[in-house]
Formats: C-alpha cells, sequence, structure tokens
C-alpha cells in the first residue's frame, strides 16, 4: 500500500511538470535561431486575361470596334470570335495572318455619332493608335521606334441583316496591343544549317502560344525557310522546297512530323540528318516533347540526332573573360569567379604591344588587336613565342572581332566620305572586301559576327542611328545584308551577341548617361540594365557579362541588377 | 433441487440452425457479448458511473468545441475580411485614378479611349500585389457603355480565374450604387477540370471619364482561412477525444477511491450474513463510509448476542427436557411397579378401584411412552442419535410394521393393504427406527382413515427405496401438509387420541428419516385423504435426489380403485408440483 501511495505521488507530479511544460510552448516565441530563408512557392503569373465577348444586341458601332479588338486579343485558331464582329460576306475575305502591334489607340468616329441618328445604316470609325511593331506572315517581329509609325484606320460598319452593326472592311491583318500580344504570341527559334552544314543557325519567329498545332507550324516554318534575317542567302535549308508537312502527332513524348512530297523522298542521308537535327533543335523547347521522330511518306527515317554537334558553341564553350589593363598587359580571368586574373602567355601578357582594343578568336589561340593609332591590326598568337604579326593597315579601326573560322572582321573608317570599309582578314593574311550595300553613307562604330558565323550585328552612327542585324553571305566576294533595324532613343555605343536570340547593346540616351540594354534579336523584348556610364560591354551565351565604363572600371554583372567592380582596363572582351 | 440446463425437454421444439434466419442468426451472435456487458453494466457501480461521466464531458466538451470552432472560424474570417477590405479599397482607389487619368472627359461625339488597353494596365499594376499571404484574383467587368445603356466591354481577369465566379447578386448590387459590396462566394477556375475555392469578394464601380461604367472586383481566395480551419477542427477534434479518454481514465481512479471500500463492506457483510457472526468490517477515519462500517459492526455484534443468546436458551431447553425426562424415569419405575402389582390385583378389587387401576396402567403407558419419546427427540436435540445399520429388506418391515398393527386396524374397522414389489429390497438401515417410522405412519393413517383402507406401498430402484402410507379420511388441509411435522402438533385438536399419540411421532419421524438422509414428505386433500412418502438411500451415506413412488398418488380416486403398481424406472420421477399440498420436511443445518 506504501508503495502505491508513493507512485501515485510520482505519478502526480510527473503530471504537473509536463502540464507547466505545455502551457510554456504554446505562446509565440520571443526568440529563435537565426536559420536561412528560403522562398516559398510561387504564386503564378499576374497575367491579365480578357474574356472577348461576342457582339452585344444593341451595340453602337464604336462598341462593337472594340468588341472586334477584345476578340483579336484572345487568341483561338481562326479568330472565330472575331468573326462575328464582321459583316457575313467580309469573313471570308479577311486576312489574319499579319499582326499589327499598337501601343494605344483611340477610337472614334468622324462622322456624327450613330446614336444621334438611330436610323442610320452606315458609319465609320477611326481606328488612331501608334504602331509598336510588327509580325508579318511569316512570323516576323519588326520592332518599330515609338512614336515613328503612326497606325490609322478607318473601319466602315453596316447594320446587317438582323439590324446589327457590323464591320464591313476589317483590315488586312489582326491589331494586337502590346500588352496583349505578351500573353498570346510567344517568340520561337527555329534553325537552318549554315551553308557547310555544320552549324545550326537560329531565326526567330512569333507564333500564338495557344496554338494547339504549334509544332505542325513549326515544322511548316522550317520548310518555308528563313526570315530574311538570316536567309536566305546566309544560311541553307534541308528540307526542299515543296515538301508538305502533315499534322503533327505527340505522344508519349514523342513527336511525329509526317513529311512528304516528291523532293524530300530522294533526300540522302546527309540532308535527312539536318532534317532531323533541324526539327530537333526547333521543336524540343515545346512543352511534353522528349524525342522527334520523322517520316516521309509514312516510312520513318532512322537517322541519329545530332543536332548537339552543331551548335554555334559545341567545343567553345566556358571560355575566359580577357581584360586589356591600362598597362596594355591582357590578362584573362574564371569569368564566373571574382578574382583571379592571369596574364595570357606571349607578348600580350607582357604589356609589350600598345593596343587600345581587343580581340580574340574563339578557339583562344590568337588575339588581335588595334594599336594606339588605331591605324594597324595586328595579330599575336596567345603562345609564349608567339609573334604579333600585322595584317591590316587603315585609317580608323573599329572592330575586331573573330568568327568560328578564324577571320578577323574589322571596319575601317575612312575619313573620306562617310563610309565604313568592311573587312575580312583570313587566317593566311589574306585580306578580303565585304560589300554592305545596306550601309552606304553610314558610319559604323561596331561590328560583331555572332558565334555562329552567319549572323551579324553593326552599330552605326549619325542620322538613322541604330543596331542592325544581318547575316554574312559568304563567297569570293561576301556580302553583308542588314535586315533588321533595330531602334533606340538615343546613340547606340557597343553591341555584343550575348546569347542566340539576345544582344547586349549600350545605348546613351539623349538625356542620360549610357546604359546596358538587353536586346532580343527582332527587338521585341527591351530589358534597361541598372549600371550607368558603361562605354563597351563583352557578352558570351551562358557567361556573365561584362561591362567598361567611362573610368576605366571593368564590371562583372553578378545578377540582373548587380554589377560588380572587377578590375581596371581598356577594354574587355570574351572570344568571338 | 438441481436444474438441468436448458430444457430441451420441454414442451415446444425450437428450428435448428439451419432453420434460422441470417437477422435472426447475427441477433443470436450479438445477443451473448451484449448480454455479458448488460450483466456487467448491472453488476459494476464502477462501470455505471465512469460511463456517466463520460457521456456528460462528451456532451460539455462537444458544445465547448463546437463553440471554440465557431468563434475561431469567426475571429479567422474577420481578421482576413479586414486586411482584405483594406487592400480592395486601396485598389479601388488606385484603378479610380488611373481611369482619370487615362481616359478623357469625352463630348457627346463618341470618342472613346482604348479603355480595354488602359484596364489591362490597371489590372496588372493592381495584381503584382498579390502573392504570397494575400493572395487575390481581380475580375473587370463592364455595366455600361459610355453614355449607353448596354455594353461591349469584354471582361477582364487575372490568372485562370472564370468571370462568371462573381456571383449575379453582387454584380446587380454593385451595378446600381456607387459603394463597394462583399460577399462570400466560392471561386471557380479554368482548368480540366475546373477547380473551385471558397472565397471572399468584394467589388465597386468604376466611373470613366466617358462615362462608362465598370465594376471592379476583387476576389480573395480563402484556401489558407480553409486550411487554418481545418487544423483548428482536427486539432479541437483529438484534443477532444484525448480529454474524453483522459476524463474517463480519471473516473475511474476517483469512482475505484470509494467503490473499493464499498466492495470490502458487501464481502464482509456476505461473510457475516454466510454464518461468519465474528466478521467485524475495519473502521478507517471518519467519513460516511467510517459510519457504515460502525454502525455494521454495531448490528453484527448484536446480531451474534442474539443469536447466541438464542443458542443458549435453546440449547437450555433441550438439556431442561433431557434432564427432567431422565429424572422423571426413576420415580415413574416406581409407580409403574406399583402400578403393575395393583393391575395384577385388579380382580381382588372392587370394580370402581378395579376400573381406576386399569386407567392408572393405561395412562402410565402413555406416560412411559411419552417419556420415551421426549427422551428420544431430546437425543436427537443433542446430537447424539446413534445409526445402527443393517441389511435389512424392506419389504420385511413393511409387513412388520402392518403386522404389530393389525389388531388396532381391526379395532379402527380399516383394512390394510400391503403392496409390496416382487422382488427383495434392501437397504442399509437401522431397522429399528424405520419400523418406528412405519408404525407411526400406519398408525396416523388408522387414526385419520375414517374406516376407509389403508395402503403401504414399497417401491425401489437401484438407489433408493420408497414407502407411502395412503389413506382416505380426511386428509390434509391447506397449509398443514408443512406443519405436520411439528412438534406437538395436532390436526384437529378437538380429536381424542384414540391411538394414543404424543404429538411427537412425526417430529421423531422426521428426524430418525434426516438420520439416514433420506425425504419423509406429506401430502394430502380435504376429503381426498393424505399420503406419507418416506424415501431413503439403498446405501448408508448417500443421497437421495428422486423417489421411485410418486408423492400424489394417482389416481386421486375413491379407495375402490387400486393404485398399479409404480414401475422402478432409474432416475425416478421428480415430484411433479400441483395445486395440492406438499410438504418436505426441512432438513435442520
Amino acid at each position: 500500500m506504501r508503495e502505491r501511495k508513493t507512485l501515485r505521488r510520482f505519478g502526480l507530479a510527473a503530471l504537473g511538470v509536463a502540464t507547466a511544460l505545455a502551457t510554456g510552448c504554446a505562446a509565440i516565441p520571443t526568440e529563435s535561431p537565426v536559420v536561412a530563408s528560403s522562398p516559398g512557392a510561387d504564386d503564378g503569373s499576374s497575367e491579365v486575361r480578357i474574356e472577348a465577348r461576342p457582339p452585344q444586341t444593341g451595340a453602337t458601332p464604336t462598341q462593337i470596334v472594340e468588341g472586334f479588338l477584345d476578340a483579336m486579343s484572345s487568341y483561338a485558331p481562326g479568330f472565330p470570335l472575331a468573326e462575328e464582329f464582321l459583316m457575313p460576306d467580309a469573313r471570308a475575305g479577311w486576312v489574319r495572318t499579319a499582326i499589327e502591334v499598337y501601343n494605344r489607340t483611340t477610337l472614334d468616329q468622324p462622322e456624327p455619332s450613330a446614336a444621334a441618328f438611330p436610323d442610320a445604316t452606315q458609319a465609320s470609325v477611326r481606328l488612331a493608335g501608334e504602331r509598336a511593331a510588327r509580325i508579318d506572315a511569316e512570323g516576323r517581329f519588326t520592332a518599330v521606334a515609338p512614336g515613328s509609325e503612326p497606325l490609322e484606320y478607318v473601319l466602315r460598319l453596316e447594320r446587317d441583316p438582323a439590324g446589327e452593326w457590323r464591320i464591313d472592311n476589317p483590315p488586312d491583318f489582326l491589331l494586337i496591343s502590346s500588352f496583349d500580344l505578351s500573353r498570346t504570341y510567344s517568340p520561337f527559334s527555329t534553325y537552318f544549317p549554315n551553308p557547310e552544314g555544320t552549324v545550326l543557325v537560329p531565326d526567330q519567329i512569333w507564333l500564338p502560344a495557344g496554338e494547339p498545332q504549334l509544332a505542325t507550324l513549326l515544322a511548316q516554318a522550317l520548310v518555308d525557310g528563313p526570315t530574311d534575317l538570316i536567309g536566305p542567302a546566309g544560311v541553307g535549308n534541308a528540307f526542299p522546297t515543296d515538301t508538305l508537312v502533315g499534322r503533327t502527332v505527340l505522344s508519349g513524348g514523342t513527336l511525329t512530323v509526317p513529311l512528304s512530297g516528291p523532293a524530300v523522298s530522294d533526300t540522302d542521308g546527309a540532308a535527312r540528318r539536318l532534317m532531323v537535327a533541324q526539327l530537333a533543335e526547333t521543336l524540343f523547347p515545346l512543352p511534353g516533347i522528349d524525342r522527334v521522330s520523322v517520316t516521309i511518306d509514312g516510312e520513318a527515317i532512322d537517322v541519329p540526332d545530332d543536332s548537339s554537334q552543331l551548335s554555334a558553341l559545341a567545343g567553345f564553350a566556358d571560355p575566359p573573360v580577357y581584360v586589356l589593363a591600362d598597362d596594355d598587359v591582357v590578362r584573362s580571368a574564371d569569368p564566373t569567379q571574382r578574382s583571379g586574373l592571369a596574364e595570357v602567355p606571349g607578348v600580350l601578357g607582357r604589356g609589350e604591344l600598345a593596343s587600345r582594343s581587343l580581340a580574340v578568336s574563339l578557339d583562344r589561340t590568337t588575339a588581335a588587336t588595334v594599336d594606339e593609332t588605331g591605324t594597324q591590326v595586328l595579330r599575336t598568337p596567345l603562345t609564349e613565342e608567339g609573334q604579333p604579326v600585322r595584317v591590316f593597315q587603315g585609317e580608323d579601326i573599329v572592330g575586331p572581332s573573330f568568327d568560328r573560322y578564324g577571320n578577323i572582321w574589322l571596319v575601317d573608317r575612312r575619313s573620306a566620305g562617310p563610309s565604313s570599309d568592311i573587312r575580312m582578314v583570313q587566317p593566311d593574311g589574306a585580306v578580303v572586301a565585304v560589300a554592305a550595300p545596306d550601309l552606304v553613307g553610314a558610319r559604323v562604330t561596331d561590328l560583331k559576327i555572332a558565334a555562329d558565323g552567319v549572323r551579324v550585328a553593326v552599330v552605326t552612327e549619325g542620322p538613322g542611328a541604330a543596331l542592325r542585324l544581318g547575316h554574312v553571305v559568304r563567297g569570293a566576294a561576301p556580302v553583308i545584308d542588314l535586315t533588321v533595324n533595330l531602334p533606340f532613343e538615343g546613340l547606340v555605343v557597343d553591341a555584343a551577341w550575348a546569347g542566340e536570340r539576345e544582344l547586349l547593346v549600350v545605348v546613351a540616351p539623349p538625356a542620360g548617361p549610357p546604359r546596358p540594354y538587353s536586346v532580343s534579336v527582332d527587338g521585341s523584348a527591351v530589358t534597361e540594365g541598372s549600371v550607368t556610364g558603361t562605354t563597351s560591354v563583352a557578352a558570351y551565351p551562358s557567361r556573365p557579362a561584362f561591362a567598361l565604363t567611362d573610368v576605366r572600371t571593368v564590371l562583372r554583372q553578378t545578377s540582373v541588377f548587380q554589377w560588380d567592380q572587377v578590375t581596371t582596363g581598356k577594354a574587355v572582351t570574351y572570344p568571338g | 433441487m438441481t436444474e438441468s440446463g436448458a430444457a430441451s425437454t420441454a414442451a415446444t421444439p425450437r428450428p435448428g440452425p439451419a432453420l434460422r434466419s441470417p437477422a435472426a442468426r447475427v441477433l443470436g451472435l450479438l445477443a451473448r457479448p451484449f448480454a455479458t456487458v448488460l450483466r456487467g453494466w448491472r453488476r459494476s457501480l464502477q462501470i455505471r458511473v465512469v460511463t456517466a461521466t463520460m457521456v456528460l464531458s462528451a456532451i460539455v466538451v462537444v458544445l465547448v468545441g463546437a463553440l471554440l470552432q465557431s468563434q475561431i472560424v469567426e475571429g479567422v474570417l474577420t481578421t482576413k475580411e479586414s486586411s482584405a477590405v483594406a487592400e480592395a479599397y486601396r485598389g479601388f482607389e488606385e484603378a479610380q485614378r488611373a481611369l482619370d487619368e487615362e481616359t478623357l472627359p469625352g463630348s457627346d461625339a463618341g470618342e472613346s479611349a482604348g479603355v480595354g488597353l488602359v484596364f489591362g494596365e490597371i489590372v496588372s499594376q493592381l495584381s503584382t500585389r498579390s502573392g504570397g499571404g494575400e493572395r487575390f484574383e481581380i475580375v473587370v467587368l463592364g455595366s455600361k457603355g459610355p453614355g449607353e445603356s448596354i455594353t461591349q466591354f469584354s471582361p477582364r481577369a487575372t490568372g485562370v480565374v472564370r468571370v462568371d465566379s462573381v456571383p449575379d447578386q453582387l454584380i446587380e448590387l454593385v451595378a446600381a450604387s456607387d459603394d463597394p459590396w462583399q460577399v462570400y462566394h466560392p471561386i471557380t477556375y479554368a482548368g480540366v477540370p475546373t477547380t473551385t475555392e471558397l472565397g471572399f469578394m468584394i467589388g465597386t464601380t468604376l466611373r470613366s471619364g466617358d462615362d462608362g461604367v465598370y465594376e471592379l472586383y476583387y476576389l480573395f481566395p480563402l484556401d489558407q482561412e480553409e486550411a487554418t480551419l481545418a487544423l483548428v477542427q482536427r486539432t479541437l477534434f483529438t484534443a477532444s477525444a484525448l480529454l474524453l479518454v483522459l476524463i474517463g481514465v480519471i473516473a475511474w481512479f476517483v469512482v475505484r477511491q470509494t467503490v473499493t471500500p464499498v466492495r470490502l463492506a458487501a464481502r464482509i457483510a456476505e461473510r457475516l450474513a454466510a454464518g461468519g457472526l465474528q466478521e467485524r468490517m475495519h473502521v478507517r477515519g471518519e467519513d460516511d463510509l467510517a459510519r457504515l462500517a460502525t454502525s455494521f459492526n454495531k448490528m453484527a455484534t448484536n446480531l451474534e448476542r442474539q443469536i447466541k443468546q438464542l443458542e443458549d436458551l435453546s440449547r437450555m431447553q433441550q438439556r431442561f427436557v433431557s434432564d427432567v425426562s431422565h429424572e422423571l424415569r426413576t420415580p415413574l419405575t416406581t409407580v409403574r411397579m406399583a402400578a403393575d402389582v395393583l393391575h395384577e390385583a385388579r380382580t381382588q378389587l372392587n370394580p370402581s378401584a378395579a376400573r381406576s387401576a386399569e386407567l392408572l396402567q393405561k395412562e402410565l403407558d402413555r406416560f412411559e411412552s411419552l417419556l420415551g419419546e421426549l427422551l428420544e427427540i431430546s437425543r436427537f436435540d443433542a446430537g447424539v442419535a446413534v445409526l445402527e445399520p443393517e441389511e435389512v429388506d424392506c419389504r420385511e418391515l413393511a409387513r412388520q410394521a402392518t403386522t404389530s398393527l393389525g389388531a388396532l386396524a381391526e379395532r379402527a374397522g380399516i383394512e390394510l393393504v400391503l403392496d409390496l414389489p416382487a422382488g427383495p429390497c434392501v437397504a442399509e438401515v437401522d431397522p429399528r427406527r424405520i419400523d418406528r417410522i412405519l408404525r407411526n405412519l400406519v398408525a396416523n393413517a388408522i387414526e385419520h382413515g375414517e374406516r376407509r383402507p389403508v395402503q403401504v406401498t414399497v417401491g425401489a430402484d437401484d438407489r433408493t427405496v420408497a414407502f407411502t402410507v395412503r389413506d382416505h379420511g380426511v386428509g390434509l388441509r391447506p397449509g398443514e401438509a408443512a406443519s405436520v411435522f411439528n412438534r406437538f402438533w395436532r390436526a384437529d385438536p378437538a380429536r381424542t387420541r384414540t391411538t394414543g399419540g404424543t404429538g411427537l411421532g412425526l417430529a421423531i419421524a422426521l428426524e430418525d428419516t434426516h438420520l439416514h438422509g433420506g425425504w419423509l414428505q406429506a401430502w394430502g386433500r380435504p376429503g381426498l385423504g393424505s399420503q406419507f412418502r418416506l424415501t431413503l438411500p439403498r446405501e448408508l451415506g448417500g443421497a437421495v435426489e428422486s423417489s421411485t413412488l410418486p408423492m400424489v398418488p394417482t389416481p386421486v380416486v375413491g379407495p375402490s380403485a387400486r393404485r398399479p403398481a409404480a414401475p422402478a424406472v432409474a432416475g425416478g420421477h421428480r415430484p411433479s408440483s400441483t395445486t395440492d399440498e406438499l410438504a418436505t420436511g426441512s432438513r435442520r443445518a
């Protein structure tokens, strides 16, 4: 009995202690150890959707046009909802392949409002606004300088048999606001082989993102050939011209692309490999696709996918960044590290060559420098024994840049006349003149060849100053065709290829310090950088960007808005 | 009297298992544990108290839990509502301001700005504040076109929220007034399949510069609140369940404190009732249980004292009787001798003196036999009666008894009928005593026989032997069959004792029967006579469980019919209960 008593007392005491502890834990903590934070789940986009409505009974002409605009902003294949706003006989003739992208639009009626005259059978509504861009029938996006192209269109409306106002003369294009464009259309890359068939060069087109048959459209775009950004002369196309593309079928991660046509059956193994490579590169970014299988006339072709070997940067990955210091010593560094500049081997590493600008070949064996006077271009192997060789003599040389074949591209600005001569120095030392019909009369400040060896970016100054993109047509007499004009407000100072579809550009706005901008190849996306006073930039795909400021500091971009100072110098460049 | 188990030899047959319906079978299966539970419930105070406690606690806990839950719901929703309303009001203000800036006041010419674009930007701007803890969706509807009654404005919405989530009732009220309205309503999201979340909506009208009227709705999903409340509910539930269980356990222990002493008391009382008069309860403390124990002990002491007194008294009485009987013997012998002399010489006396001498002799005989019986009785009472068993044939005993009373029967004009079985019935009995019993029974039958025949029957089976003495005389009245074995009892006090009975005959016969371990039973019906049955075990020390001869004679008819001989059946007949009076002399403990 006594034992039970003590046991009971002990039990009660334990219970009391437990209760006290439990109540103590119930309060909000006043202190806690400091732990690293991690972001929670992202809640999704802040996209604004339009639920377009069909024409309402009794809508005025202005309202009909408003509704028509809203309907065009919600993508549905064939835009059946937008069709409802048109007169029945106008529906068939409405062209809806090209798109005009506008920033603002106002609607007004040049004639007195229809409400004043309820019996009116005709009305017109004028659309006035500002073009922001154009997407043509091929999907090519053309940015338009703000304010440079006003948009005006007068829509005529008539009463349909039911007495409702309907549009009688729809324009030959879709009208989508820039706000709604990103929601409904997206850029897609299509790939075409360079003339040698060694590299796949990316092209960019805009297609509706919600289109169920997107893969078919992309395959068709490949057959149709490149936009004039890179072609047709700059690149080839493994697809014969009259190839027919059937509906693609996606099942279990494999997309089957049916091709047919007289010419495509005769293609040989090499061409088929290129076709498969083009399709693979183009279609893999689409969701749900792990493999691409091609059938020609119903028969699957069994060809390995070596698209990865055809990448422009194959073999040129992870390069260091090169800095030309004030003492003419060229140092290289791992761009992902904060520090660790090391002199390059050879003459340049010892600072024996006075230079004002620097370029390094993609294979990192050779460097090209322009001397301080800007009249000579010296090519130096990056080896201990390498000696500089003068390869060009000119007046005022800008550039240079290397292409994937080891050619040095440079621009020599002649004082006689505003024109600039573009020269290509081949590895054997031969200097080839490159014609640029589009640059007649323009003054070039920079020229950069992309790693794929086809695309080229040229910065011009003076009236009509812009960043111009185009392609190189190789041959005995190479030609540069500049087909894309990316307008900027202000002076474009420098440009560098930052990725497949992206350039890093330094722009000096009319009122303000120069800044780097990230620009997409067709000018559709422009992101302003956060550092000011930059004079030049160096960029490489998948590597951090570097910028040179007017106080000669070299900055490295560590995050979207953050740039760190790394060192000082007078030039910074990546290979290329 | 033993009671055999499920009386399957009873009258109505039961259906076998194959014939029972499934429902009946299930009920049967449940019945056994249910019966056990019910029995436990009835017998255990503890279980009843604990169950009552738990039931009441459960009710209380449920009520408290419901109250808590409703308070928490209210609190959570109030918090969410106030923060949602604040956010929405901020948004409304901002939206209206942006709208005013962007849309130019229109003329009647009907110029309209791209209000769709404007709203797109406004909504995009507002929705950047959505995220994390304060998520919301925005829906913009047009309620009135500029200057017109209908609207062609296409609704704008963020994310994948469906525009038809906004209930019509809210739309009506919002459109009809300038003030914001709010409601709780589920939010639907487009998708395959569509998903729905509980939500809170608040909307207001916005006016554009050109008299267009639009409605802006903020939709706040309440999924987090739902999750919080589900958590609260789960916690409350588990806590309540745990609490109930603990209350049950606590009640168990607490009740044990009360019930254990009560059980102890019950046990001691049982022992006392069973005869342990020395049993007393432990008195601990001063509470109610102690008072109970004290009173109990007092009562037990009193009882013990009383019983002892009675026992002493009884013993004293017995001893007195014994002593007196003994003392009376001596003078009686002397008186007897003198009386014998007088009786011998009665012829020499005058007639009245001779008569007196005869009377004297007769009464002295009676006196002597009475004394003998008293002594006998007192021997029984003192417990010193001794059995002298012999193997005797019971038929002989019956014959002897009837023969010895033959003269008496003849004098009374009663025919004595003897019904004996054919074979011998040997039993191990004290012949003297049995003979005494039989003679007593037969004498009684002759006495009360009313000149009708008296039957003596002997029956036997392998375990017992039975004698019945049947008379067709006055019989016994209701209630008399029990008291017929009492000492000095007389059926009819007015009746003279012609046979010279003392009133102790049956009592002594009963004691003799009990010495053998047998039964002595009486049956009677007024006017139809009576029957006395003596059943003895054939082996000394054996128990009598049944008797071969029936207690109630069949047929219960007049003397003319002869009762058929009862068959010797193994197991015998149980004495069947009838409406007739039946008595068994009870065995004293």
